[in-house]
C-alpha cells in the first residue's frame, strides 16, 4: 500500500484552500459575507463556550459597524491564501499562519453565527481544520487528518442515532411535519409554482415522505462502516454528495460549508508514513 | 481505540488531546442538552415534528419564494423570525445563563452581552431597509405580517391575521 507522503499533504492542503475559495465565491454571490449580511442584532444560543466568548463584547462591537464587518471579512477570507503562500515557502511559517487561522476562524464563526445567518454546527470544519494545518511533521498531519475523518463519520452517524433517540424515526408524519415547518412561507407565497405542488404532494403522501426520511437516516447510519474499514470511503463520499444535493432540492438547505470535512475520505487509502519527511 | 493507541504511541500530547476531544464529544452527545463549541450535537431534524392543524406564516409583502435563491429567501424570512424570537434571549439569560454562571462560581454575566434588541425597540424600520438593500428592490410601500394558515389536508389555506 502506498504511503502517505508530503505530496499527498500538499494535494489535500491545496484542495482545502481551493474549496474554501470556491465557497467564498459562492457565498459572496449569495450575499453571505459579513459585510453583506449587515448584522444589526444577535441571538444567544445554548452553548457554554459561546457564553464565555460573549463576555468579550466583540459580537456587540460588530453591530451596525461597517468597517468592522469589512475587517472581519478581510481577515477570514485572506488567511487560507496566506497559509498556502507560506506553505509553499516554509512549512514552519505556515504552521504559525495556521495558529492565526485558528484564532481568526474561531472569532469570525462565533460572531457570524450569532447573527441571523446560519448555524455554527455547519462551520465546525473551519473551526477544526487549523489544528490539522498547524502541524509541521508529516506523521502528525497524517494522524490529525485521520482524526478529522473519524469526526466526519461521527457527524453523520450521530445524526442517525439522534433520530432513534429523539423519536423522529418513529413518527410516520415526521417528513410531512418537517416540510410544512420548513417551507410554509414559500408555499403560501408561490401557490401555483411546480415546487410548491411537489412539496404539497410529498406532504400529502406521508408514506413517500417517511420513506425519504428513513432513507436519509439509513444514509447517515451508513457512515458507521467507516469506523471499521476504509474500503468504502469513496462510496461514503458519493453518499455525502447525494446528501448535499437532496438537502438543497428537498429542504432548500445549502449545507456546503461542511464540504472540506469530507476531504480526508480522498486520502484515507494511503498508509501511515514510516519516515518523518517534510519540506524545509 | 486502535487508532487512538497508535497516536498515543507516536505522540503522548497528541494522543491525550484526541482522547480529550472524544470524551467531551461523547459527554455532550450523552447529555444531549447544552453544548460547548466545538463540541456540538448534530440532530438534523431528529426531534418528533408533528403536522399541526394551524401554522403562523410570515408574509413579506408580495415577495414570492420562487423568485429567490434559498439563501436570499432565508435572509428575508430567517432574519424576520430571529427578530420575532428576541424574547427567547431574555428567558435564556434569566433561566440558564445566570444559573450556570453562578453554579460555575463565575461572576454573573451582564445582561446586555446576551440581549441585543430590547422589547420596546422597534426593529421594523431596520428590517425594511435591510430587505430593500438586500434585494435591491425600489423603495415601495410594503409590510411584513404574520398570518395564520390552516392545513386542510391538501394545502395551507388562509385563516386570519395572527396576534403574534
Amino acid at each position: 500500500m502506498e504511503q502517505f507522503s508530503a505530496y499527498h499533504r500538499q494535494r489535500l492542503t491545496f484542495l482545502f484552500v481551493l474549496l474554501f475559495y470556491i465557497l467564498a465565491g459562492y457565498k459572496w454571490l449569495n450575499g453571505m459575507w459579513m459585510y453583506q449580511m449587515q448584522p444589526h442584532f444577535f441571538n444567544t444560543r445554548f452553548d457554554g463556550t459561546t457564553w464565555l466568548f460573549m463576555q468579550t463584547g466583540i459580537h456587540q462591537w460588530l453591530i451596525d459597524n461597517k468597517p468592522g464587518w469589512i475587517l472581519f471579512d478581510a481577515f477570514f477570507y485572506s488567511i487560507p491564501l496566506l497559509y498556502w503562500l507560506a506553505y509553499k515557502r516554509n512549512i514552519k511559517w505556515a504552521s504559525w499562519v495556521a495558529v492565526l487561522m485558528l484564532i481568526v476562524n474561531w472569532v469570525y464563526a462565533q460572531c457570524y453565527t450569532l447573527y441571523p445567518t446560519n448555524s455554527i454546527e455547519g462551520h465546525v470544519g473551519w473551526l477544526l481544520y487549523p489544528f490539522v494545518l498547524m502541524t509541521v511533521r508529516l506523521k502528525s498531519f497524517y494522524f490529525l487528518m485521520n482524526a478529522m475523518r473519524y469526526f466526519f463519520l461521527f457527524f453523520f452517524a450521530s445524526a442517525a442515532i439522534w433520530k432513534f433517540r429523539q423519536g423522529g424515526l418513529f413518527n410516520p408524519e415526521q417528513m410531512s411535519g418537517i416540510l410544512l415547518m420548513q417551507h410554509k412561507e414559500y408555499l403560501v407565497s408561490a401557490p401555483d409554482y411546480w415546487y410548491t405542488h411537489f412539496i404539497y404532494w410529498l406532504v400529502r403522501h406521508q408514506v413517500v415522505g417517511y420513506m425519504l426520511y428513513l432513507a436519509g437516516t439509513v444514509l447517515e447510519l451508513a457512515f458507521i462502516i467507516g469506523f471499521f474499514t476504509k474500503k468504502y470511503d469513496k462510496l461514503l463520499l458519493l453518499l455525502f454528495i447525494a446528501f448535499l444535493i437532496l438537502d438543497l432540492l428537498i429542504m432548500r438547505i445549502p449545507y456546503f460549508e461542511i464540504l472540506p470535512m469530507a476531504l480526508p475520505l480522498l486520502f484515507s487509502k494511503y498508509a501511515e508514513p514510516a519516515v518523518e519527511r517534510h519540506r524545509k | 481505540m486502535v487508532f487512538l493507541k497508535k497516536v498515543y504511541r507516536y505522540s503522548k500530547p497528541l494522543g491525550i488531546g484526541m482522547l480529550f476531544f472524544v470524551l467531551v464529544q461523547l459527554f455532550c452527545f450523552y447529555k444531549g442538552g447544552m453544548v460547548f463549541s466545538p463540541w456540538y450535537n448534530y440532530g438534523m431534524f431528529s426531534e418528533r415534528i408533528e403536522m399541526k392543524p394551524q401554522y403562523p406564516v410570515n408574509r413579506v409583502d408580495g415577495l414570492r419564494g420562487k423568485d429567490y435563491t434559498p439563501q436570499t429567501w432565508d435572509k428575508i424570512h430567517y432574519t424576520l423570525q430571529q427578530i420575532q424570537d428576541q424574547g427567547k434571549n431574555d428567558s435564556l439569560y434569566e433561566n440558564e445563563v445566570k444559573r450556570i454562571f453562578s453554579k460555575m462560581h463565575l461572576p454573573v454575566a451582564k445582561k446586555n452581552k446576551f440581549i441585543s434588541l430590547t422589547a420596546d425597540e422597534n426593529a421594523a424600520p431596520w428590517y425594511r431597509e435591510y430587505i430593500l438593500s438586500t434585494l435591491g428592490i425600489p423603495d415601495i410601500l410594503w409590510v411584513a405580517t404574520t398570518i395564520d394558515y390552516k392545513w386542510d389536508g391538501e394545502k395551507l389555506v388562509f385563516l386570519q391575521n395572527s396576534d403574534r
